[in-house]
């Protein structure tokens, strides 16, 4: 009984505005966030080891990441606690903090790969001749700044997002579809199994968004239809990347493999850029936008668990420790992005297998017991719902009258 | 349990931008980047590439030598050469030579010499392809002699030969048939396909003095034939290579070569390339020249062209239907005619209609055959076996050009 | 005098009202005892202490008596009062008054519409310093404050910053109360109140907050307000002043509230929820909450069809993003990322470029630097020499610079380009100039990359940033479905049935359209 008044008073204290995004936002992460790093080196990897299949190879893992997220989705319908309050429900807060630390340390893991991926891809588009690494470092400026803010700043960063998402990808899109030949697609699973899994189990890091959901537990304003809502999201962000690369082979077929920067490459085939110049750097720099804050988020959110971890309300703090360690990490792997890249998707896949598929998938379990534990803490009779559910209806009553002014007038 | 409040310490946060804003202005005020600065810049509009005797590979590269202007706009080019083992070591010696730092930005045209291109040519493209500034939508055309003539050519045309050359191998004269315009990552898809086979544009050069006569005797070969046309290409290539006197050349690009596992294998004619580009380019409006037995000869233009190309495997054989559509009307006649005549340019006579499609099949044919004897599937059919017909793959991928049953369905309207 | 009773009335509030910051009583408390004091009946001594108490030679007395021959006093300060109303309304009444001689009496006789019994001295020297006259009569411990107080105040024109090609010209003049007379005739109703809060140690300067109830959020008027009152300063100049007390942020890099300088867009701003401020002295009147969206809304584009309106809007986003950004990439394209020049255009450039001794990045700060001191010192000098100014700037400057070699011709294109673009939004110059400036000089420096990176941070910089509650950056951030459809583009009036959702109070609907 005691620990449950602790839990309560936890949960106030922790709902916090700034910490909370909403349904809106959090749909918007998942059909715009999802698909923006993505689009980057993932389409030439999986060529690499999927060939022609490299669909079947991305819908798989897709569909392993829809499950784990639509399991975190669930939680977030059927609950507002966070993750942090679920663990110290059931196995007391220095778990919570610990698995919070781990979790954490996964976020900071995690972004090891996208960071570097970015700092390739900056490199390529954005400079004709290679420029000295010192350029990347303001990178982390922005990526502390992003990260010492709210995860409410993560959210409206969503909402610009999509509009940014809208404006550039259909352009790219458009500009590159003139050129596609969807046939070379085929013939389907040519590959065999073997290959596609191989294929999916490399680009695990790149599908490991469940991993970042998880902190948004309780941290979401659930609206109606909260399910319909995101699933729709994400099943919308992975179309994306799937029509992506369903487009992106389409043009490079047999070089594929060969076209490291997707997103840079597909529109150069547009005829009016004879004339017009690479206007399509344009849209790819306002992608960028979407691209950096899809990259800062799990280390936002890396900086927000550790913070809870430890318990203390330090965000700059946070943000400059992980950010300092991944400016070491990319530093330090500067020159040798390929045998990062093997490393962590050759060896380490299962770290994502286990926070990006596994936990989010096992995280129901928490729920168990949650609303005998909800009776318990507040045992009702009969007759003090019914004052309480006439009590609402005459505080809904009040707030409507409130609205209308004297005279009822209604504006 | 209560949270430790930390934050940054008022002034700390001012700190901090006045300190990134010093360093941005050191970074502005040094410019030390290691960039390279735009007038230190080769800009290469285009590379020609062969080899010397030795093997190693000569590359011409054409650069565009901005001259000081006030108002602007001015520019030149020049063609510098350096050689190498490799394309990479080729270019460093011409940074060597000029100081310029070569950039391929914006080098929008690969041209393959006669010694290149007898071997696998992807032993020098792939420099190109591992380049990652460089665009891979850069033309590629193959000529005779050797590349450096074609880019240190004069033409009358434009100042810089590369620009020309890039006019001629627009996309413009693909879409009208006569070029078999291709970039290099369309024919690098090619050749690492299952059928290794590839096309572009085969150029040679024709001196301008003598232009009127060149294309003369091209417009005779249009009309008489395609063998002809291969003996003018020889002709005026040798004129091309001792057009060095001359004082202009004109480009001919309207043969192609074809390639098999990266070397070029035989050389198509005018009409064949124009019957090649029509099944399967994206040709928009094309003109074909019809010979009738009374002497006269007769222009149709053909517009709404579709090619196609398709695969059958009945009766454990594979056939191979090439297919292509086109609506006709005259756009010109060796004789004057009645004015109601020239007003009625849409009403095609039939017997005209049957003469085109004639003319089409025994061009596509001569194509089909004269590559099917190289090895080349430029049709793309062994694709289109492991795409469609997967099961009969392994069984017919050694021997799928010998054993297709080629068929020709060509059908020209009028549009009336 | 004990020393307890002296710090009591040094720390009484009406002492501490005027003596806050070392005012002119500090350290003297007899004075701070006599402010306190109520008058007496002796009407020479009351004369006396509000001459100690307002010793400038512009305090003036008009002594006169009535038919009786009690003596009567009025204070004021010259120039600020009006004496032909002093005389009409008070000396000539008062000199024909045979009536009961009672205070209240008198008080009926004076011919003021405004009147008010003044308190104690403190409250009598605020008057008089305001412009109102104080009026003694012998005998009586009471005195008479006289609405007789005239401003040297301009007309209502058409203010030169916020002009319209379409819709009322009429512009904020520096009195509080015209301007707030002349938003009352806009929104006649009683739902429109005023809030008038005292501000300025020495200028004592009048500032209204003005606010549709209901309508206006209640938290932000008690925020304001608060807010106000809490200001503690000498002197308030202009609106700007209380504007920087009000931010929410000590040092941000943009506006944190808005600005106009008219009442047609102050009543349309506070029909939507806003709080207006206005401050005596000031045409300027504040709205709050701000957003960003605001200062691309012009007046006009109400008044216009709803195409042209989107059309002006669409091309003032734009104009602000080429101002911005296209100097920046001009740069970084030289610098670092050629592609992003057609290959026409880039030896256009390059053969402009050729033989300048300075490199692309410093030539366009240089070039920036140029532009800002020619329009600063435009603003400043005066109209005679601004054609001259404008003849060397363009003339003798740009071209002389592109002659001798030292500009490139693109360079100068490009900023003035920019320059025009940047006067689209008027509202935003301040801080679209010091974006402009920042942007160079992260595309100098990192290139493309800064410029992204740059655009990221000001992005977020504004996701945190809030006017009263009221995201900066709404409706785009958070997305409001209904606010979208007065932002890039704007639809047609009877389609904008509610208010901002971020602004608005508990009153949700503006119009009713018939035809729903």
């Amino acid at each position: 009984m005691k620990s449950n008044t602790n839990m309560n008073n936890t949960t106030s204290m922790t709902r916090n505005d700034k910490h909370t995004v909403t349904t809106r936002q959090l749909c918007f992460m998942l059909a715009f966030f999802l698909p923006a790093n993505k689009i980057i080196l993932l389409p030439s990897v999986l060529t690499q080891y999927a060939g022609n299949d490299l669909l079947l190879a991305a819908l798989a893992v897709f569909v392993l990441q829809g499950a784990a997220i639509f399991a975190l989705l669930w939680i977030m319908s059927r609950t507002e606690k966070t993750l942090f309050e679920l663990i110290e429900g059931k196995f007391g807060t220095w778990a919570a903090r610990i698995f919070y630390f781990i979790l954490g340390a996964y976020l900071l893991f995690s972004s090891v790969l996208p960071v570097t991926e970015h700092r390739l891809y900056t490199q390529n588009t954005m400079y004709d001749t290679l420029p000295t690494i010192l350029i990347f470092i303001p990178f982390f400026f922005f990526s502390g700044y992003a990260a010492a803010k709210g995860l409410q700043c993560a959210g409206r960063a969503a909402d610009v997002s999509a509009l940014l998402f809208l404006v550039s990808v259909p352009v790219l899109l458009f500009m590159s579809v003139a050129s596609v030949d969807f046939t070379a697609l085929l013939p389907i699973g040519s590959a065999g199994a073997g290959k596609i899994f191989n294929a999916s189990a490399h680009v695990l890091s790149w599908c490991s968004d469940a991993g970042w959901v998880l902190v948004f537990l309780g941290n979401v304003r659930v609206e109606k239809n909260f399910l319909c809502k995101t699933g729709i999201s994400y099943a919308c962000g992975a179309g994306v990347v799937l029509l992506f690369l369903a487009v992106f082979y389409g043009i490079f077929s047999t070089v594929a493999m060969n076209e490291s920067f997707a997103v840079v490459k597909i529109a150069r085939y547009y005829n009016a850029l004879k004339t017009l110049g690479r206007i399509d750097y344009l849209f790819i720099y306002i992608l960028s936008l979407v691209q950096l804050f899809a990259l800062t988020l799990p280390i936002q959110l890396s900086a927000y668990t550790m913070g809870k971890a430890f318990n203390t309300d330090m965000p700059p703090l946070f943000s400059a420790i992980v950010n300092g360690v991944l400016l070491l990490v990319v530093l330090f792997t500067a020159k040798s992005f390929p045998s990062l890249e093997r490393t962590i998707n050759g060896y380490l896949f299962p770290v994502f297998l286990v926070f990006a598929n596994a936990l989010p998938l096992l995280c129901p379990l928490l729920l168990l017991g949650e609303k005998q534990a909800r009776r318990d803490n507040n045992p009702q009779t009969d007759e003090q719902k019914d004052k309480e559910k006439d009590n609402d209806n005459r505080n809904n009553r009040d707030r409507k009258r409130q609205q209308i002014p004297a005279g009822g007038k209604e504006f | 349990m209560k949270k430790t409040r930390f934050y940054l310490p008022r002034r700390w946060g001012e700190k901090i931008i006045l300190f990134i804003v010093a360093f941005l202005f050191l970074l502005f005020f040094s410019t030390d980047f290691g960039l390279i600065d735009i007038q230190k810049t080769a800009i290469i509009l285009a590379a020609g590439i062969d080899r010397t005797e030795d093997g190693n590979f000569s590359v011409t590269a054409q650069i565009a030598v901005p001259e000081a202007s006030k108002s602007g706009g001015a520019a030149q080019a020049t063609a510098i050469s350096g050689s190498g083992e490799t394309i990479a070591r080729a270019f460093q010696e011409i940074n060597t030579k000029t100081g310029w730092f070569p950039k391929l930005i914006f080098c929008d045209l690969i041209v393959l010499g006669e010694t290149v291109t007898q071997g696998n040519v992807f032993d020098c493209l792939s420099y190109f392809m591992r380049n990652e500034q460089m665009s891979d939508n850069c033309l590629l055309a193959a000529c005779e002699g050797s590349a450096q003539e074609i880019l240190t050519a004069t033409t009358p045309t434009e100042s810089m030969p590369a620009l020309a050359l890039q006019k001629i191998l627009a996309t413009e004269a693909k879409e009208s048939g006569n070029i078999s315009t291709v970039n290099l990552k369309d024919f690098a898809a090619d050749y690492f396909s299952e059928h290794k086979s590839g096309y572009m544009p085969f150029l040679f050069l024709l001196p301008q003095t003598e232009g009127a006569q060149g294309g003369q005797s091209g417009e005779g070969g249009q009309s008489g034939g395609g063998a002809q046309t291969a003996a003018a290409a020889q002709d005026n290539g040798q004129s091309g290579q001792s057009g060095k006197d001359q004082k202009s050349s004109v480009f001919y690009g309207a043969c192609t070569a074809v390639f098999y596992d990266g070397k070029l294998k035989t050389v198509l004619t005018r009409e064949e390339s124009f019957a090649l580009n029509l099944v399967v380019g994206k040709v928009r409006q094309a003109t074909l020249q019809v010979p009738l037995p009374d002497g006269t000869a007769y222009a149709l233009s053909l517009t709404d062209v579709k090619g196609k190309i398709n695969l059958q495997t009945k009766d454990n054989l594979p056939r191979l239907k090439i297919g292509l559509k086109a609506v006709a009307r005259v756009s010109d006649c060796t004789v004057p005619k009645s004015l109601e005549n020239i007003a009625s340019t849409n009403t095609v006579r039939e017997e005209l209609l049957q003469k085109a499609e004639e003319l089409l099949a025994r061009d596509i044919s001569a194509v089909f055959e004269k590559c099917r004897e190289n090895q080349c599937d430029i049709f793309g059919a062994l694709d289109r076996l492991q795409k469609y017909h997967t099961t009969f793959y392994n069984a017919y991928k050694e021997d799928l050009l010998a054993r297709i049953v080629p068929t020709f369905e060509i059908h020209v309207r009028d549009s009336d | 005098m004990p020393p307890f009773f002296i710090y009591f009335l040094k720390t009484s509030a009406p002492a501490r009202r005027l003596t806050r910051g070392g005012g002119y009583f500090t350290g003297d408390c007899l004075y701070c005892i006599v402010i306190m004091q109520k008058p007496e009946k002796d009407l020479r001594k009351n004369i006396q202490k509000l001459k100690e108490l307002l010793p400038a030679e512009d305090i003036l007395t008009f002594a006169f008596s009535l038919p009786s021959g009690r003596e009567c006093t009025a204070i004021f300060t010259d120039g600020v009062t009006n004496k032909e109303l002093l005389g009409e309304q008070v000396a000539k009444p008062l000199g024909e008054y045979t009536g009961e001689e009672t205070f209240e009496g008198i008080i009926r006789a004076v011919a003021a519409p405004e009147n008010k019994e003044g308190g104690d001295f403190a409250s009598l020297t605020e008057e008089i310093l305001d412009g109102n006259a104080v009026l003694f009569v012998d005998g009586f411990d009471r005195s008479l404050i006289v609405g007789v107080k005239t401003v040297p105040a301009r007309a209502v024109m058409e203010p030169p910053t916020d002009i319209a090609i379409k819709g009322p010209r009429a512009g904020f003049v520096e009195d509080v109360k015209t301007n707030m007379s002349l938003l009352r005739t806009r929104i006649k109703t009683p739902e429109l109140l005023f809030k008038t809060v005292t501000i300025g140690r020495r200028s004592r300067t009048k500032v209204a907050l003005c606010y549709l109830k209901n309508i206006a959020r209640d938290e932000v008027v008690r925020n304001i307000e608060s807010r106000l009152k809490r200001i503690d300063i000498d002197g308030v100049s202009d609106s700007s002043y209380v504007a920087l007390f009000l931010a929410g942020r000590r040092h941000s890099l943009f506006k944190q509230t808005g600005t106009t300088e008219k009442p047609d867009i102050l009543a349309a701003k506070m029909l939507e929820g806003r709080v207006g401020i206005l401050v005596d002295g000031s045409p300027i009147a504040l709205t709050l909450p701000y957003l960003l969206i605001e200062d691309f809304q012009a007046s006009e584009d109400y008044f216009v069809s709803p195409f042209r309106a989107s059309f002006t809007r669409f091309i003032r986003i734009f104009s602000l993003i080429i101002s911005i950004y296209l100097p920046a990439f001009y740069v970084s394209a030289q610098l670092f990322k050629l592609q992003l020049l057609p290959l026409g255009l880039l030896l256009t450039i390059a053969s402009n470029i050729q033989g300048l001794p300075l490199s692309p990045s410093l030539e366009m700060f240089l070039t920036v630097l140029l532009l800002e001191v020619l329009t600063e010192a435009s603003v400043r000098m005066p109209k005679y020499v601004g054609m001259a100014l404008s003849v060397v700037g363009a003339l003798v400057l740009g071209d002389t610079a592109v002659n001798a070699g030292i500009l490139s011709t693109p360079a100068i294109l490009i900023i003035a380009l920019s320059g025009i673009c940047l006067y689209t939004v008027p509202n935003l110059i301040e801080t679209t100039s010091l974006i402009r400036l920042l942007m160079l000089l992260a595309a100098g420096s990192v290139g493309i990359y800064g410029i992204v990176l740059l655009t990221a941070f000001l992005l977020y910089y504004l996701f945190s940033s809030e006017s009263y509650g009221a995201p900066l950056l709404a409706p785009f951030s958070p997305m409001i479905e209904n606010d979208l459809r007065d932002a890039f583009t704007k639809y047609n009036l009877r389609e904008l049935r509610d208010r901002p959702v971020p602004i608005r109070g508990n009153n949700k609907r503006r119009l009713r359209d018939d035809e729903e």
